[in-house]
This record gives C-alpha cells, structure tokens and sequence, in this order.
C-alpha cells in the first residue's frame, strides 16, 4: 500500500512536470499553429540563470521571481523577433524558423557556459525528504505537485475567467474572425509567449533542481518529452496537454515500477511504445476531439 | 420580442457633415479575377435607418457587405463612415469604429460560451459598452438563460440571436445583417423582425438587411436598394421595388 502511495505521488510529480511543459509549448501552438522546438532552451537558459544568481550568492526566494522573469522576457524577444512576423505562414516555414532559434540560442549557451554541465546549487530544504506514516516523500516532489497544481490553476482562471483569456481562445478558434472583432492576434501572440515562458521558467527551476545540472543540451528532453504530451493528450487543447502530461508522467513511472530490472534500459523505448499503440487506438489523442487538427 | 428592451446606445457626437449619410459607398468596382462582383455600386445609410439590400443570387449583395465590413478591398470606389474615409482602413479599424456585421454562415466562437463570444464582441468597438450593458444586452436577446452555455452546443435560432448580441455589444453606428433570416422558423423570424425595430429605434444605429426573405425585408426596411449583376437598379421605397420592371425581370431572370 505505501509503495502503491509512493508510486503515485511520483507518478503525479512527473506527470505535473510534463503537464506545466505541455502547457507551455501548446499555449503558443493554439495562438499560431507552432510548435515551438526551441521551447526547451528557455528552460536551459533559466536554469542558467539559476545558477549565476545562486552562485553569486542571491537568495533562493529571490532567485525564483528573477528566473521567472528572465525567462518570461527571453520568451517574448523570440516570440518577437523570431516568431510574429511569420504570422500566418506555412507551417514548415515556422517549424525551420524554430528549429533556427533552436540552434542560435543553443550556441549562445554553448558559448556563454561551455558545454560542460554546471551545478544547480538548491537550498537544502528541497533535496530533503519527508518522512510520514512509511512513506518517504522528497520535498521537491511536493514543491513539484504543488506548483503544478498552483499553475494550472492560475492558467485555467485566466484562461476561462478574464476576457483576455476568451480573446486568446476566440483568436485561437478563428483568426479570421477574432480580427474582424478587432482582436489583434500579434498582440494576443506576444501575450501568449509571456504566459509561455512564464510556465517554463517555473518548470526549468523545477527540471534543473530534480536534473542537479544545466547543459547547453539539456533541452531536448524536456522539449521532447513536452511535445509527446501534447500529441497524446490532442494537439491544440489545453486540457489535453495537461492530461497528455499527467498520462505520459503515469506511463513512465509505471514502466520503472513493472519492468523487470534488465527491461528498464529499454523503458524510453516501451514508454514511447505505448504512447504509439494509444495514438493508434485514439488517433485524436486522449481529449478526443479535434482529430482534423492534428 | 416581448423581453427587455435594447439598451439604448450612448449619445454621440455627429459626424462632420450631419446631415451626410452615416455610411456612404460611392462607385463601388469589386473585381475577382475577370468576374466583376460589384460594378459602381452606391449605397447609403443614415442613422437610425434600416435599408434593405435585395437582388437575386450572386448579385453582388455578401460582396458588397464584405466591401464594407473590410473582409474585401473594393478595387475602384470610395467608402465612408461618419464623413470619415475608411476605403483602405482595416477590418480592425472599421470595427473600432463602428461596423458591426453578422454572417450568412455564422462565424461565432463555438467553443466559448454565450457570454465570451459578446465579451468578445465588446471588444470590437473603441466606444465598447460596459459589462452591465452585455448583460442587460443578453437580457433583452432572451440568452440569460444559456449566458454559460457553450455556444456550438446551442440550436440554430440561438446561435443567430447570440451573434447579433456580439454585433451589438461593441455598441456599433453601422450593423450589418447578411441573411439574418436564414435557418430561422417563422416564430423565430417573427421575434427577428421585432428585434431589428428595437435595434433601429433604441439603438439609433443604421441597420442593412439581406435575406431572401422578401417578407422580412420588405417588412422592416425603411428603404430598399435592389442590386443585380454589380449595379443598383432600384432605389426607394419597398413597397414599389417589385412594381418596377426592371427589378421583376432581375428576379425572373435569374430563376
């Protein structure tokens, strides 16, 4: 029994880590029809700027807001630069300018900090560890659940209780029209990157503090991992990308749990097994509808 | 419609030249590719007025609408607003100042609810009306009731009545129906009617119609203005447009 509690507070750590990121790259898809692959390097570069603030010795309360911030900013430069004059174009046009952005941040880092991992230093109290009734909690999976928790909470009010938020689903519903109700999809799309990198500021904090060290790489996982969620869960909803990562989170955990040890060299491969052979069975993906999208 | 009335739209300062037109289109040439939609088309609206755009299919009625809603750039012609020039201005600019239209084919948000679909009308104009009017608008289209509901979950009639909400809610001067009728029963066509006097007498804005309806048309239009092939060949009153041969042998030509 506690090992079954054990397994599902990790399966839920997990799958609120790749529900935050599936969040992030989907909000900026629904908006433009992008997916974003350089979405990762600004975790990589909010981690980056984890470490110079923590290691010049700045408090670690102040080092969240700060990091947030960066990345929120980092965010809306690529969105503007990189990304708002394609509006409406083809999108393997968006795809090769997101993979452009991909590679020129990436050899920014690269040239900043080397290619040599650099330490996360975090405060004690995260790597600690609960003890309660047999179960052994570690906190930062419990700062993991309840930040998730906290961010989508925050996003699910914005989204369905601010008129913004019904600008941003009418613009992402029907471009066309949301113009002609003189909604600006420019403005709804940089609005969009901020919420964007908002998310991945928190998410890279929590990535790099469970991962202990940034690469100049370190993207590609959670980019990957972040877009399988969002085809698992239905390309373009936002419900669905929070499913898809708590679903993928789930799979994952349970493949560590029930592989025999030989087997858990090949868990990536199995977990990606069934994300296939579910996308097979539902071709929408988990959310259902909107098949056409996809 | 027994319910509320509209509420009334706030004063506003007219326009240079009051006594112009509200919404003028002078010599409108509307060209795609070789078939000429629009051929010197004129068209003009006063405030408080509610003119009918007739003629038969593929006249160049929607076209015109599109002209001026700025879903289409007209090639030769000149559109304006209030005295105001808005020939090249954006679908964004005219909504902001003060066109308001609806579709033959709805183009509502389906998957937001009643209330967000006007909120986001609200947007649309830069004199938006206030968050009570959007209920007070909601109260007098009879759509408290379903104000939460997701809009593509909703019948036919509704959905039309939410997408005049959205029109009104940005509180617009010009508001343009493109087949209001459509898809309507004749107890839904009926409230339509009465709503569109409401919208002209509480409201004080200038409405064009197009429907098929000649009944509806006919009925609630102050003027009628019959187009066929690009050109206006009827101007006036409604009851003499069918007595004048011309517009007879439009329709009779066109069956």
């Amino acid at each position: 029994m506690t090992a079954l509690v054990q397994h599902v507070l990790d399966a839920l750590s997990v799958g609120s880590t790749y529900a935050l990121l599936a969040l992030g790259l989907t909000l900026v898809f629904s908006v433009m029809n992008l997916i974003n692959f350089a979405y990762g390097l600004l975790l990589v570069w909010g981690g980056y700027a984890a470490c110079v603030l923590v290691d010049a010795g700045l408090p670690f309360a102040l080092v969240v807001p700060l990091c947030v911030l960066f990345v929120t900013a980092l965010s809306v430069v690529m969105g503007r630069v990189a990304f708002r004059p394609f509006i409406g174009a083809p999108q393997i046009t968006l795809l090769i300018t997101s993979f452009g952005v991909l590679l020129i941040t990436q050899y920014i880092a690269i040239l900043v900090f080397g290619e040599k991992p650099r330490v996360l230093n975090t405060p004690d109290f995260l790597t600690g560890v609960i003890a309660a009734g047999g179960l052994r909690v570690p906190v930062l999976q419990v700062v993991t659940i309840a930040s998730g928790a906290l961010v989508v909470a925050a996003f699910y009010g914005l989204l369905h209780r601010t008129p913004f938020g019904a600008h941003l689903r009418a613009a992402a519903e029907s471009p066309e029209t949301a113009r002609l109700m003189g909604i600006r999809p420019d403005r709804v799309l940089m609005i969009a990157f901020a919420i964007s990198g908002a998310i991945a500021g928190v998410v890279g904090l929590l990535w790099f503090a469970k991962v202990g060290a940034v690469t100049p790489r370190s993207d590609m996982e959670p980019t990957l991992k972040a877009f399988i969620a969002i085809v698992l869960g239905g390309l373009g909803r936002t419900s669905g990308a929070m499913l898809g990562g708590l679903a993928l989170g789930g799979i994952e955990v349970t493949m560590n749990v029930v592989l025999p040890s030989g087997a858990i060299t090949y868990a990536q491969a199995i977990v990606f097994a069934v994300v296939i052979a579910l996308l097979v069975l539902r071709p929408g993906g988990l959310s259902g509808a909107r098949t056409e999208a996809a | 419609m027994s319910a509320a009335p509209v509420p009334a739209s706030r004063t506003r300062s007219p326009g240079p030249g009051t006594d112009a037109p509200l919404l003028r289109v002078t010599g409108a040439v509307k060209r795609f590719s070789g078939l000429t939609a629009l051929d010197g088309a004129d068209l003009a609206l006063a405030a408080g007025e509610v003119l009918g755009l007739i003629g038969p299919n593929g006249s160049g009625k929607t076209t015109l609408v599109n002209c001026v809603s700025g879903a289409l750039r007209i090639d030769e012609g000149e559109i304006r607003l209030g005295g105001r020039d808005i020939t090249r201005a954006s679908r964004a600019r005219r909504a902001k100042s003060g066109i308001a239209r609806t579709f033959q084919n709805l183009k509502l948000f389906g998957e937001l609810t009643v209330r967000e679909n006007v909120l986001v009308g609200l947007n649309a104009s830069s004199g938006a009306s206030s968050l009570e009017e959007v209920e007070g608008l909601l109260r007098s289209l009879r759509l408290e009731e379903v104000a939460r509901e997701i809009v593509s979950t909703l019948s036919y009639g509704t959905q039309r009545r939410v997408e005049i909400a959205r029109a009104l809610a940005g509180d617009p001067r010009v508001l343009l129906l493109d087949e209001p009728a459509a898809g309507l029963n004749d107890g839904e066509t009926a409230e339509l009617k009465e709503l569109i006097h409401e919208i002209r007498s509480e409201r004080g804005c200038g409405v064009l119609v197009i429907d098929h309806d000649m009944n509806l048309v006919l009925g609630i239009s102050d003027r009628v203005q019959v187009l066929d092939e690009g050109k206006v060949i009827y101007e006036g009153a409604p009851q003499e447009a069918f007595k004048q041969p011309r517009v007879v042998a439009a329709y009779l030509g066109a069956e």
